[in-house]
């Protein structure tokens, strides 16, 4: 069913004269996904749910309306993902201890203000009045290229990928 | 420490990727941002995850415990790193049950300082058991990366079985040499006056019963009952089991086998064990409580082995099995081979008594069996059953809601029935 939403965000964008309504219409199903993953506790399906509300709002973000409330939204969806996974989880009840509550809801707060000006670092580096080239390409490449190895290199550190037993 | 990327990991790296994906192929920079704050999340998890040191110390309260009995298992953990909660899962086999569900434990440990958990455990079957070891689960602060560990040692864990105290048990049909409660058939010294007879040379005077003597002119001396002592072997059939909701054809006979031991052994008789089935244990006869400590630890061993081996009595050391002994077989009567056994041993004179557990009342109500084939199951056990009985042995059938101290009242029941009929 989760194959469906992209799919369906895709047609709303490229035939529909008014995605609109299709796209609220995903969103609110996406919404009702995650209500009953919620009532089900099944921690392992939050974030396809997120997912599915996520999409349709990146074809709207693409239909070019609003794009100055993407890291909010965006941040918006982090909350909600985190705060999903906090009610599922009961590892550490929230009634238990305030100090839990406090600390968990500072670090969520902080980790979605970091994004939000990550995001909007994005936009100011993305509106800069450069011209593609040759420079710019390879300065892209080695960029993308850095990524990946410290995402590898995270995921052996941390996970214990290829390292010997 | 094993470590695992969590749903949460693989989910937000998924939509980070798909928002990456999204902003290339639109060319729209906002939908890269949309996904910007699930990328910090996972870049601040990733570089702050760390592997715990976790230390546990501890284990349970004593090795040897009774069915029912509660025990404890005491541990204390420190752990040494950034988790927010640690999971802590006692493995436990079958036979016992934990006080909370799972064995599991919760706890938000702090760092560097020593938690006390304590499992209150319970044996619910007879048998020697590993506890543990405990495997330990956290995650790190942001639920990106699972750490699980198994730490400690197994400890072993004897639990034995519980049984009923017998008011009377079956009467050996002859008794051994060696003096003891049991009043032999044979005259001698004893209390028990057995007859009147004429004196002889060597006779004790105190004896000398006045009365016949002054009536017929004749000495006569009383005859006593010499009081000796019986050897039991307790064979117990390991061919077979049947088990439904931790009980067992095979948990009974050891329960029944123990209670019989404590009741012969009181009654100052030897009493050997014989595990006959696939693999074939044995302890030699002997008295006293110490003893009775070895036959429960040799019961305890008892366990099915599969094995399509043929297996008789020739196997055993004739010092298991003492002459003019009394065998008290539990078995189910599932297995040829232990009704063979049963046969040879009548055959080389002992006497034998059999309790026949009914191992349907170990089968589910709700199983699923071909009525063909359960009947010709029962069949085949009632024809073994009488084949043994033909044989003259006594075989008390032993279904469901009847004790073993009536059945033992059967059997004495039996045994003087059959002394009338071959009087």
């Amino acid at each position: 069913m989760l194959c469906l939403v992209p799919a369906l965000a895709v047609t709303a964008l490229t035939s529909a004269r008014e995605p609109a309504s299709l796209l609220l219409g995903i969103e609110g199903a996406g919404v009702a996904t995650l209500l009953a993953v919620m009532v089900l506790a099944r921690s392992d399906l939050v974030v396809p749910a997120i997912a599915v509300v996520a999409i349709p709002e990146g074809a709207s973000l693409a239909l070019g309306g609003g794009a100055i409330l993407a890291p909010v939204l965006g941040s918006a969806l982090l909350a909600a993902a985190e705060l999903a996974f906090w009610s599922i989880d009961n590892a550490v009840p929230a009634k238990e201890s305030t100090g839990v509550v406090i600390f968990r809801g500072l670090r969520l707060l902080t980790v979605c203000l970091i994004g939000c000006a990550g995001a909007f670092a994005l936009y100011a580096i993305s509106a800069t009045p450069l011209s593609g080239g040759f420079d710019l390409t390879a300065i892209g490449i080695v960029s993308a290229v850095g990524v990946l190895v410290i995402v590898l290199w995270l995921g052996r550190a941390v996970l214990g990928y290829g390292a010997k037993p | 420490m094993t470590r695992r990327p969590t749903p949460r990991l693989a989910g937000y790296a998924a939509l980070v990727a798909l928002g990456g994906l999204g902003a290339v192929t639109l060319d729209r920079i906002a939908v890269l941002a949309l996904v910007v704050p699930f990328a910090v999340w996972l870049a601040r998890g990733l570089a702050t995850a760390a592997p715990p040191s976790v230390e546990l110390l501890g284990g349970p309260d004593r090795d040897r415990s009774a069915e029912g009995d509660e025990l404890l298992w005491e541990s204390e953990v420190r752990v040494r790193g950034a988790v927010g909660w640690l999971d802590l899962v006692l493995e436990l086999p079958p036979g016992i049950q934990s006080g909370i569900a799972g064995a599991r434990f919760r706890i938000r440990p702090s760092t560097g300082r020593f938690e006390r958990v304590t499992w209150t455990l319970r044996p619910i079957r007879w048998g020697s058991y590993r506890l543990g070891p405990v495997t330990v689960r956290t995650q790190d602060r942001l639920g990106l990366v699972s750490y699980s560990q198994r730490l400690g040692e197994p400890a072993r864990l004897r639990v034995y079985p519980s049984f009923e105290r017998l008011r009377k048990l079956v009467p050996p049909a002859r008794t051994q040499l060696s003096s003891g409660n049991r009043i032999s058939r044979r005259h001698g010294e004893g209390l028990e006056f057995a007859d009147i007879r004429a004196f002889t040379p060597g006779d004790r005077v105190r004896r000398v019963n006045w009365r016949v003597t002054a009536r017929t002119g004749i000495a006569h001396v009383n005859d006593f009952h010499l009081e000796r002592n019986a050897d039991l072997i307790l064979f117990v059939d390991s061919f077979a089991d049947l088990e439904l909701d931790q009980d067992s054809v095979l948990s009974l006979a050891v329960r029944a086998a123990t209670a019989l031991a404590d009741g012969y052994l009181g009654e100052r008789d030897r009493v050997g064990v014989v595990g006959f089935g696939g693999v074939v244990r044995w302890l030699l006869p002997g008295l006293g409580p110490r003893h009775f400590q070895k036959v429960v630890e040799a019961l305890l061993d008892t366990q099915v082995v599969a094995s399509y081996a043929w297996r008789d009595i020739d196997v055993l050391p004739s010092r298991v099995l003492p002459p003019s002994a009394t065998v008290v077989a539990l078995s189910p009567l599932l297995d040829a081979r232990s009704v063979g056994a049963l046969a040879d041993l009548h055959h080389r004179g002992f006497d034998i008594v059999v309790l026949a557990i009914d191992p349907e009342r170990f089968m589910a109500t709700s199983s699923r069996i071909d009525p063909l084939a359960l009947r010709f199951w029962r069949l085949l056990r009632v024809a073994r059953r009488r084949s043994l009985q033909r044989a003259g042995m006594i075989v008390l059938d032993w279904p469901q809601g009847v004790d073993l101290e009536t059945l033992l009242a059967q059997a004495r029941e039996y045994r003087r029935f059959a002394r009338r009929s071959a009087a």
